[in-house]
């Protein structure tokens, strides 16, 4: 398969989304269920989305050279892979709504004084379509591109964070009942379980490294999250839920700020450009799976006809139910929030288990690529895929020459 | 309409721009600055009168001077919430109250009886940072604003700087936002809040800087004029509001601050006078010793069942003043300079009575600023909890609670 | 007889001011000349033709001279050519040779190309200045730029291949690659791209750019660009192909990436550390000519809470007067700095002094002394202005990009600029030119190729040929 991202950007595209809601209202809402044992409540979840990802990734690596559909098809039958797309589109249009509403309420309340929804709105949706239709490799180069800098300034801001921090006062943990913790854990689920969104990039990433590029960058967004935490938890002990913006308030009290005055732009900022990054990530999950449930044998269409409808109804939607009687906060802690641990832990069940399931006919293509790959490893290059096939299929007849 | 489509299909950029340019034209061609309507407040003053509440506002004014002075406005309103208040005040200025450059919140004493349900409009208000100071003040907000404006210029000696001079070298202790709502919450509940007085004797605060512009609004709001010279002075001298549970329960004097600032490595600078010092070179001597590097420890321990705590300070003295008494005593003898055995021991005698003395004032203020619950219920759960269960009143743990200081005074 | 070939020429020729119509007479054969005289060396001509000529008529040889016998032995200067058809005839007009028509041979005629034309010499290009290092630069004259290109290169391997380009001009068009270094599908490409060109006329290497191009309608340059010979020479020796055009001084290089432009000549003829702290200066010059009027107006009308106090209470101090909003401040203001730079072009050179007083004292410390434009304003506009050229090659993309981040900051305050700059970016990831990606090597990430980019390491350690585009042979640097 034509290989459109390298295995660095896809490194990068996961330490994206495993940032994102972690680092603004996160800590605020776990303090709301779990108290001073916040902390607890983050790490166990961060556990179960490790987990998660470990077999979501294992999935990955097992099919190197097959796209996430023809995988399912293969595996469960069109109806099954049907449903698991379906799947798919539930957890990321929620994860996309809330992102949009999170990401509108954060910047509104952080440094916009007087700005209506439609503005944010209008370019929050321009921008994330816009990066989609550039295609995955152009959107996986810019993601690369701003990289050094959204790390550096996370680094930044936490090591500020830290100036401030006081890690005598994060003990005594534990003080609150288990209820509470896993309280804490289940209700913000919504702001984890980002991982299978590698599953529908499958045959689409570069192998080469990947495995070194893909933990390496989940080290350093645990690095990262779990020092933010700590810098935050240890600060904000007993007033994390007058916090709903972590980022901007963990630099508020260092003695640089106060000179300057104001660094809640650089926060800011760094947290419009994650935002406007995760919004095509989520976008492309979405448009996939809607087109791989409406696609037949017989027909398909091209898949940014389906940008249109699907904008028209996430504006009506962001218009209804932004000012409305539910807040999104709530509305994801009591309903979304399960229905994303559900749908995140089983499909990474399911997919980690179906890998393992060959039916005969991949038995014996597994055991001609095997040995294609370790007799003749010049073929490799050569770009024609048909003179590929057609040497595959000769020693299919006669065996290994 | 064909060719338009046609256009946008095939130039999806130029079309953006063109909708982009439009909106921003139309939107901002004729915008004016966000400053221009709005009201940036530098200070709040609250007051308490019974139910209501009266809220001062210290907003900036541009001037056309070109220079680089700064202008202020006082203005006053009441109503029932401070939300109304301050609306009504931004309603007399003819402008919407902006609170992002708000540098600080004064109460007065009433106010600050229940300084959280005071301050819970500027906690939940996100433009508000909780790094904003508060002063209670022994006169109302009103005044004590209006006589402090010659001041609020003056970068150097204006009253926030005061408290974060407070805070660093004299207190030890934060007084912003966030200082009040971690104390109610927080097992220890207590902190300390800046306490400025307006007095006879103080900081002078007519002068020829007092550039105070006032505007008057009809309704229930008024503001004042600042140019009386008038006999008030500011008087910082480090006494505090003791906060315990969001709630005043009573003011610290100046002397128990800096007495209890031993037990705190926060405050930078103290110095312990010693009267009536004699010894072989000195005799009635007022002798001035500063403390240098100072490291304070606190050690939390269960002697039987009766919780304690041991401060352990660890810090340097030097001699910075001699005051003699015996005119007899002339001569400058260089040795007095050294600090010698009896100076230390008279010093570190006088360091414990005077924190002994206020922690003492502390326990009846049922005040826990150094966080011994929090130490003791680390150390052992289950022994502070039953502690805690024994008394009659729980809030009362405090007074059950063994200090013991012991002092390192390392050699210069 | 009719020389039928002589007619011809004759009609194509046409009868203008400059043509020459002159009859030698050599022996029993007349021989004529036909040229237009503006566009020949008289002392070739004398010297090289005609006195060979005359020396033959007076020479012991009796045979009548054959056009054989003047292109071999008797004609000794320029470039002679046999010309047997007529559409040799009529391109050997419009390239403006000399055609000698023999009276006793009618089916052919010889060209000499004895072109000579008043042409500039080598000048340090305005825009590529250097402290130290070559300070030639390519002139208007196909042949001399070819010249300071061979001299840098004397192998074998350097290509040069002619096409001509232009319905009426003809101009000559020579891509010149090393064999061995460039991607031969990129040189099939540009050539193939400029045979398709049927167009009127070329004047300038400019109006190639658009059809090299692969996203014709962009703002940002697809295709490099430069004055110097020793930039051209280092860009082709990295497997770039270089584009010469007659009748102008810029060569083309192909394919392009971002950085080129961040990189400058002088960065290779000084230390690597300084050459280093130069380049961010560039990509600091980019950015602050781009957002900072924009990012002006989105303090002045969303953010004022982002503003420090102090500098609040200068601007608003400064400000309280004007009478114009900001938005049109600023417009005002980049209008006022436009006018002044493009007169300051056009002004003759004794007019500067006076124009730089009007401009700067008279319009800018008068307009603020009379209340009409504001210091914040007048300060932000010039630096923005200035900063653009750290790099004056990107000086049209980044004023409109510029234009752009105004309307965006303006509009939508800092979500409308981040927005922008996440937007921009994205676009210029998806351009991709002779398959090299724009940006290349920060996207995607090419690590060898980090040692020229954004800092500029030691020579000894550029081993590798750049790995951003395609070319052959990786290796320059033998250790």
């Amino acid at each position: 398969m034509k290989k459109e991202i390298s295995s660095r950007q896809l490194g990068i595209l996961i330490f994206i989304s495993m940032l994102g809601f972690k680092l603004t209202f996160l800590p605020a809402s776990l303090y709301k269920y779990a108290r001073t044992d916040g902390i607890i409540s983050f790490f166990l979840a961060l556990i179960i989305d490790l987990i998660c990802f470990v077999l979501v990734f294992i999935t990955f690596l097992r099919n190197e050279d097959v796209s996430f559909s023809a995988f399912l098809e293969k595996r469960i039958g069109m109806f099954f892979a049907k449903i698991v797309y379906f799947l798919f589109f539930i957890f990321f249009i929620f994860k996309l709504f809330f992102l949009i509403s999170a990401g509108i309420y954060f910047v509104k309340e952080a440094i916009y004084e007087e700005g209506t929804l439609s503005l944010f709105l209008f370019l929050f949706l321009l921008t994330i379509n816009s990066l989609f239709l550039f295609k995955i490799n152009a959107f996986s180069r810019t993601v690369e591109f701003f990289f050094p800098m959204i790390f550096f300034v996370l680094v930044f801001i936490i090591v500020l964070g830290f100036l401030t921090s006081n890690f005598h006062s994060l003990t005594p943990l534990f003080v609150r009942n288990s209820s509470e913790i896993f309280n804490g854990t289940f209700r913000n689920f919504i702001s984890f379980g980002d991982f299978i969104f590698i599953l529908p990039f499958m045959g689409k990433v570069n192998f080469e490294k990947i495995k070194t590029n893909v933990i390496k960058f989940v080290c350093y967004a645990l690095i990262i999250l779990s020092s933010f935490y700590i810098a935050y938890f240890s600060f904000f002990k007993y007033t994390a839920y007058m916090h709903f913006h972590a980022i901007t308030d963990i630099i508020e009290f260092v003695p640089l700020a106060a000179i300057i005055e104001n660094l809640d732009w650089l926060p800011t900022t760094l947290m419009l450009t994650i935002f406007l990054f995760q919004g095509p990530i989520y976008l492309f999950v979405v448009v996939n799976s809607l087109y791989n449930i409406t696609k037949t044998r017989k027909f398909s269409y091209d898949k940014r006809f389906i940008l249109i409808p699907f904008n028209i109804i996430f504006i009506l939607l962001e218009l209804l139910l932004f000012y409305g009687a539910i807040s999104m906060l709530v509305l994801s802690q009591q309903v979304a929030s399960f229905v994303c641990f559900a749908i995140s832990v089983f499909v990474s069940i399911l997919c980690f288990a179906i890998s393992f399931i060959k039916k005969k006919t991949e038995r014996k293509k597994h055991y001609i690529v095997k040995l294609y790959n370790e007799d003749l490893k010049w073929i490799s290059e050569m770009k024609n895929f048909n003179k590929k096939l057609a040497i595959k299929k000769s020693f299919k007849v006669g065996g290994a020459k | 309409m064909k060719k338009f489509f046609e256009f946008s299909f095939k130039r999806p950029i130029l079309v953006l721009i063109f909708i982009i340019s439009a909106f921003s034209i139309f939107s901002c061609a004729i915008k004016p600055s966000q400053s221009t309507n709005h009201a940036i407040l530098r200070a709040v003053g609250v007051d308490k009168i019974g139910d209501e509440y009266e809220v001062s506002i210290l907003s900036f004014t541009s001037s056309s001077t070109q220079n680089f002075s700064e202008n202020y406005t006082l203005t006053s309103a009441k109503g029932e919430s401070i939300t109304q208040a301050l609306q009504l005040a931004g309603d007399y200025l003819g402008k919407q109250i902006a609170l992002a450059h708000l540098s600080t919140i004064v109460v007065n004493l009433q106010a600050s009886e229940n300084l959280t349900e005071t301050l819970d409009y500027f906690a939940r208000e996100y433009v508000v940072n909780n790094s904003t100071n508060i002063i209670c003040t022994n006169t109302t907000a009103k005044e004590f604003l209006e006589k402090t404006l010659p001041l609020e210029s003056e970068d150097s000696s204006n009253e926030s700087n005061i408290v974060t001079h407070n805070a660093k070298f004299v207190t030890g202790f934060d007084s912003n936002i966030e200082s009040v709502y971690e104390s109610a919450n927080k097992p220890s509940r207590t902190t300390f809040v800046s306490y400025l007085k307006l007095a006879d004797e103080g900081v002078d605060l007519s002068g020829e800087n007092n550039s105070a512009s006032s505007d008057s609004s009809g309704g229930s709001g008024n503001s004042e004029s600042g140019q009386k010279k008038e006999d008030k002075k500011l008087e910082n001298d480090g006494s505090v509001v003791v906060l315990v549970k969001g709630k005043n329960a009573g003011i610290l004097e100046s002397e128990d601050v800096r007495n209890l600032s031993w037990g705190t490595p926060n405050t930078k600078k103290s110095n312990i006078n010693l009267q009536n010092y004699s010894d072989e070179n000195l005799q009635d001597a007022t002798v001035v010793l500063v403390c240098q590097g100072r490291r304070v420890k606190k050690e939390a321990y269960f002697d039987g069942d009766i919780p304690c705590v041991k401060f352990s300070l660890s810090m340097q003295l030097d001699v910075m003043e001699i005051l003699q008494k015996n005119a007899l005593i002339k001569t400058y003898i260089p040795k007095t300079t050294h600090f010698n055995d009896k100076m230390r021991r008279d010093a570190k005698e006088k360091i414990k009575s005077d924190f002994y003395t206020s922690f003492e004032k502390i326990k009846q203020l049922n005040a826990d600023p150094f966080n011994f619950y929090e130490m003791l219920e680390k150390k052992d759960k289950n022994k502070f909890k039953n502690y805690i269960y024994s008394l009659e009143n729980q809030e009362d743990y405090m007074k059950g609670i063994k200090v013991v200081m012991e002092i390192n005074l390392r050699k210069n | 007889m009719e020389n039928m070939l002589f007619e011809f020429a004759k009609t194509i020729i046409g009868e203008n001011l400059d043509v020459v119509e002159k009859q030698v007479k050599c022996k029993d054969v007349t021989l004529t000349l036909l040229f237009y005289k503006s566009m020949i060396k008289e002392d070739y001509l004398i010297y090289g033709i005609l006195k060979p000529i005359l020396d033959y008529e007076n020479g012991k040889d009796s045979e009548n001279p054959t056009l054989d016998n003047l292109k071999n032995q008797i004609i000794s200067t320029g470039i002679i050519e046999k010309l047997e058809d007529e559409q040799s005839v009529k391109k050997a007009i419009t390239q403006n040779k000399i055609l000698i028509f023999s009276n006793n041979q009618t089916d052919a005629c010889l060209s000499v190309d004895i072109v000579d034309y008043p042409a500039r010499l080598p000048q340090e290009p305005p825009t590529s200045a250097v402290l130290k290092g070559p300070r030639e630069g390519f002139v208007e004259d196909i042949r001399t730029n070819i010249t300071l290109i061979r001299r840098r290169l004397a192998t074998d391997k350097l290509v040069l291949k002619e096409l001509s380009v232009g319905k009426y001009t003809q101009t000559k068009v020579v891509i010149s690659y090393i064999e061995g270094i460039a991607s031969k599908a990129v040189v099939c490409s540009i050539k193939s791209r400029l045979e398709k060109i049927n167009i009127d006329g070329v004047i300038d290497a400019y109006y190639l750019i658009n059809f090299l191009e692969d996203k014709r309608f962009s703002v940002f340059k697809q295709v490099g660009s430069t004055e110097k010979p020793d930039i051209v020479v280092g860009k082709m020796l990295e497997g770039r192909v270089a584009i010469i055009v007659d009748n102008s001084p810029i060569v083309l290089t192909l394919p392009f990436l971002y950085m080129e432009d961040i990189q400058s000549s002088n960065d290779y003829y000084t230390n690597n550390f300084y050459a280093t702290f130069i380049r961010f200066i560039r990509l600091f010059g980019i950015f602050m000519s781009i957002i900072v009027p924009g990012f002006y107006l989105a303090l002045r009308f969303y953010h004022y809470n982002l503003v420090p106090f102090k500098f609040l209470v200068t601007i608003d101090n400064a400000t309280q007067t004007i009478p114009l909003t900001p938005f049109l401040e600023i417009v005002f203001l980049l209008i006022l700095f436009q006018l002044l730079y493009e007169v300051s072009l056009r002004l003759p050179q004794y007019l500067g002094l006076a124009t730089s007083i009007v401009g700067a004292l008279i319009l800018g410390d008068t307009g603020v002394k009379a209340g009409l434009i504001s210091p914040p304003g007048v300060l932000v506009i010039a630096l923005s202005i200035i900063s653009i050229y750290t790099v004056p090659d990107q000086e049209g993309q980044l004023n409109l990009l510029r234009a752009v981040f105004i309307l965006l900051g303006g509009g939508f305050g800092l979500f409308g600029i981040v927005s922008g700059v996440v937007f921009t970016v994205g676009y210029l990831n998806s351009l991709n030119n002779y398959g090299a990606p724009y940006l290349a090597p920060l996207s995607p990430l090419v690590r060898s190729d980090l040692k020229d980019a954004f800092y500029k390491s030691n020579i000894t350690k550029m081993v590798d040929r750049p790995r951003s585009f395609k070319n052959k042979n990786k290796v320059r640097l033998k250790k």
